[in-house]
């Protein structure tokens, strides 16, 4: 059975710089992925590929159907949530615009209402900020926005960037935690960028390390934590 | 002493020989073509001068206005104003109106400093749109809604007599405005090539490319970006008071704001940061409305549903329509379409072949 | 301090007008970083089309919507055509295109309906009514509940629906917003329509009043440039108060200045560009910093 999203040589670049030299890779439905190595090793850039931020070559399949042609908003139309490096607020609208343009997509009136319910229950604040800019919020909130308004796309995949970046370690803990519950309990895979070796490496069941642009180790997270040759020449601890 | 100059004729590039040739051409001009045509060369070539001006501001120092056409103005009255009221040579009020307009110009050029390129745009928009305004009412001075007549010069008499000497007619006083505008115009040109050339050039060009860069290496961005104001203000008044005379009569009505906005056509068309440029930009916009007008009705192989429709719907639809292709077809004017195309010949001529890079084409997105 | 009072509600009277057309401008500006020198072109084109519907019978309340219909969806066309090839050009050639839009309008203006002013019929008769012990015209108070209700329609339609909020998202934070599944492109073309709609409500408005003929909103654009950079020009909020404004303040200094005849009316609205622009470029209600991410 063909993987919810794979990628199959893809090679991708910007302007006379090329990054990414030919990488293939895959993320299951409901699986957690994560996507580690060094800055400027192309993880950003694996990400922008899927969304159509960058221009690629070779095949990226989503449910099967190739993305080639597609418009980054039709990508995200197929059920991709993107996360960005930086996190995409709309600073120019309020926290609950922010999130409306999360669900303006969706046509299951209920389950919206639902999902806004839960959306609160795991970030308060941004209920009590809801009318307020949301330049007003500091950087863990924007994150938080962040992954609520990919929540309330109800996507089949979420491509998260960076999402620990930035942020104090309390914080970070509390939206893995809750990347681990939707998963669990929607089913939505996740293909993750950090920094954070350990963390990806625990909350993730697949990894890829990217060096240079290329795939250099590949496998299950479990096994790649167990190495220790692994950890020190890829993963930095 | 002459083989040195020999030598110096032989090694010059094939630039040179292209001036020379144009040279003679619009010297020889009038010997070609009837009076009245000269005449309207004339006009082009004041549009020609005041687009000279308008690119040094916006091609060199990156400012914008779309109020030159109230600088020429200023020039044409401060002419009108002059011959008639205080009977001064009109050939002397030429470099007065030019720097009379020049200091207005550098004057404006200080608050123009504050303001961003569109907000620049807007005013100076504002401005040429209200300026005929402003002149007709100090109406004992300018001579209010009815403007000032002013008598055709005549030529003087040794040109009257070099001109008969060759081509056996004495020279009339179109073909004598027509040597006066391409005179002045090209001697306006050979200042602007100094200029661009040299350090106020480099200074000016550095600004447009980027001003805390140009600020970083010690440019002083304040002074350079008004005396291009100014300058373009000087070039603009010139031109100004040689279409009153060419004229010889100046109304609020000749300088709407169409005026403006074609000149900052002629600038964009031509080919901004190019000294070829206005020339060519000039020439465009001054025969666009005319030859629309009857060029088209004169082809015969135009059918004559499309010919008729041209000619009725007049000067402006083709004018806005050609704007708009050029704009999206080849921004960088006809200078920069030449300048492509001789760059292609060049590379098929030498037998450059591309080099298989295998690199991807560009992003479409940076990187946010 | 009656005729103080007419003159006000006179002013507000234009201000309407000119608000329409700046908001008109302030949508374009917000969407694309670019002042659209042809609005008023537009607004002048759309009128023509009102007063042939007119002319061939309709009712002026069933020509008004019509003709905004008619409007949009040039907005749109324009955009699709001849904006979107150019979206990533500098601003230089964008508002060259406008510049050409304009003549070209113009033109075709002149090319199909004349220049000879004519005569725009109005709904609201030219009688008045004594508010306040000030005289004041049902047409004035017709302009200014017109220019009130598409000013807040508009302001539902941005604020209260989704499409709005896709509009607002495309035009300040388009990669975002693409990030989200908004169509960008097509939320472009909306606001161009939208502008295009909301211009031509300016000139509806105005026609009964200056004669209609195609050079009528040359010195309107001016007065909406005045209350676009008054209000702050990423602001529709100022385009209003901004628009009043302006309306209120011209009205007043034509009335009470003696050296400000109605032809220098027009050198208020430019002496306010000029002091705005060099005492707070900002306007009222601007942000200091700008954006686009």
């Amino acid at each position: 059975m063909a993987a919810l999203l794979e990628l199959d040589e893809v090679r991708a670049g910007y302007g006379q710089t090329s990054v990414l030299h030919g990488v293939s890779m895959s993320v299951e439905e409901g699986q957690i992925v994560s996507l580690l190595g060094a800055n400027g090793a192309g993880k950003t850039t694996t990400l922008r590929s899927v969304t159509g931020g960058v221009r690629w070559t070779g095949d990226i399949r989503f449910s099967g159907r190739s993305l080639k042609r597609l418009s980054t908003e039709d990508v995200v139309r197929c059920g991709i949530a993107h996360v960005p490096e930086g996190r995409g607020i709309l600073t120019e609208l309020t926290v609950d615009e922010n999130l409306r343009l999360g669900s303006h997509l969706r046509k299951d009136g209920g389950d919206v209402r639902k999902d806004y319910d839960r959306v609160f229950e795991y970030f308060p604040v941004l209920r009590e900020r809801r009318r307020l800019s949301a330049s007003t919020l500091s950087g863990g909130e924007q994150q938080m926005l962040a992954v609520a308004r990919a929540l309330l796309m109800r996507p089949r995949l979420m491509l998260l960037d960076e999402p620990s970046l930035g942020l104090a370690p309390m914080v970070v803990r509390a939206i893995f935690e809750i990347i681990r519950t939707i998963n669990q309990s929607d089913g939505v895979a996740v293909f993750l960028v950090e920094q954070n070796a350990r963390l990806a490496l625990e909350i993730s069941s697949q990894a890829y390390v990217l060096e240079v642009g290329r795939v250099a180790v590949s496998g299950a997270s479990s096994d790649l934590m167990g190495k220790e040759s692994v950890r020190r020449s890829y993963l930095g601890y | 002493m002459l083989t040195s100059m020999l030598q110096r004729i032989r090694n010059a590039p094939p630039r040179y020989w292209l001036v020379v040739v144009v040279a003679l051409f619009f010297a020889g001009l009038p010997t070609l073509v009837s009076s009245f045509s000269a005449g309207l060369w004339a006009h082009a070539l004041i549009f020609v001068i005041a687009i000279m001006g308008l690119n040094i501001l916006i091609g060199y120092s990156g400012q914008l206005s779309l109020g030159h056409g109230a600088f020429m103005a200023l020039g044409a009255y401060t002419m009108a104003i002059l011959v008639r009221r205080y009977h001064v040579n009109y050939l002397a009020t030429i470099p007065i109106a030019g720097l009379l307009a020049g200091a207005v110009g550098f004057v404006f050029g200080i608050p123009a400093l504050r303001l961003s390129a569109l907000y620049l745009a807007l005013a100076t928009f504002a401005l040429a749109v209200v300026f005929p305004n402003f002149i007709a009412r100090p109406d004992q001075l300018t001579g209010g809604n009815h403007g000032i007549i002013l008598a055709p010069p005549d030529p003087p008499q040794f040109a009257k007599d070099a001109f008969a000497a060759v081509t056996g007619a004495p020279m009339t006083g179109d073909q004598w405005i027509y040597y006066l505008t391409a005179g002045i115009g090209a001697l306006l040109l050979w200042l602007a090539w100094n200029l661009v050339r040299h350090r106020a050039g480099r200074a000016m060009r550095a600004i447009r490319d980027g001003e805390v860069a140009a600020a970083a290496s010690g440019v002083n961005i304040a002074a350079y970006k008004t005396l291009a104001f100014g300058i373009s203000a000087f070039y603009a008044g010139i031109a100004g008071s040689l279409y009153g005379i060419a004229t010889g009569f100046v109304s609020p009505q000749t300088f709407p704001v169409t005026l403006s906005i074609a000149l900052l056509v002629g600038a964009v068309i031509g080919g901004l940061a190019s000294t070829a440029g206005p020339l060519l930009g000039g020439i465009f916009v001054y025969y666009l409305p005319i030859e629309s007008n009857q060029w088209v009705p004169s082809q015969s192989w135009i059918p004559g549903q499309i010919a008729s429709v041209v000619e009725k719907a007049g000067p402006a639809v083709t004018y806005g329509v050609v704007l708009i292709l050029i704009m999206i077809f080849a921004p960088n004017g006809i200078v920069g379409l030449i300048i492509a195309g001789y760059a292609r010949l060049r590379r098929r001529l030498r037998g450059v072949a591309d080099r298989e890079t295998g690199q991807l084409p560009p992003a479409s997105q940076t990187v946010p | 301090m009656q005729s103080l009072l007419q003159q006000i509600i006179s002013g507000i009277a234009s201000g309407g007008i000119f608000a329409s057309l700046a908001l008109a401008l302030v949508l374009i500006y917000n969407a694309m970083g670019l002042v659209n020198f042809a609005q008023g072109e537009l607004a002048m084109f759309a009128t023509f089309i009102a007063f042939t519907l007119i002319d061939r019978g309709l009712s002026y309340w069933i020509a008004l919507p019509v003709a905004l219909v008619i409007a949009f969806a040039g907005g749109v066309l324009i955009q699709r055509v001849v904006i979107r090839p150019v979206e990533r050009a500098p601003v230089l050639t964008l508002v060259i295109i406008t510049l050409g839009m304009a003549t070209l309008v113009n033109g075709l203006a002149g090319f199909i309906w004349g220049y000879v002013p004519r005569s725009f019929p109005s709904p609201f008769s030219a009688r008045t009514v004594n508010l306040l012990g000030a005289f004041v015209s049902y047409q004035d108070m017709g302009v200014i509940a017109v220019s009130a209700v598409v000013l807040l329609l508009i302001y539902l339609l941005l604020q209260r629906t989704t499409i709005g909020l896709t509009m607002r998202a495309a035009a300040h934070h388009p990669e975002a917003a693409r990030l989200l599944g908004v169509r960008v492109s097509w939320m472009l073309a909306l606001g161009w329509g939208l502008a295009a709609a909301v211009g031509a409500v300016s000139g509806i408005l105005v026609a009964p009043v200056l004669f209609l003929e195609p050079n009528m909103m040359q010195a309107i654009i001016i007065y909406a440039f005045a209350a676009a950079v008054l209000g702050g020009i990423e602001s529709p909020l100022g385009a209003v108060v901004g628009g009043l404004i302006v309306g209120v303040t011209v009205n007043l200094a034509g009335a009470y200045l003696p050296f400000v005849g109605g032809d220098l009316e027009l050198a208020v609205a430019l002496a306010i560009i000029i002091g705005v622009l060099l005492v707070r470029p900002n306007g009222l209600f601007g942000r200091a910093s700008v954006r686009r991410v």
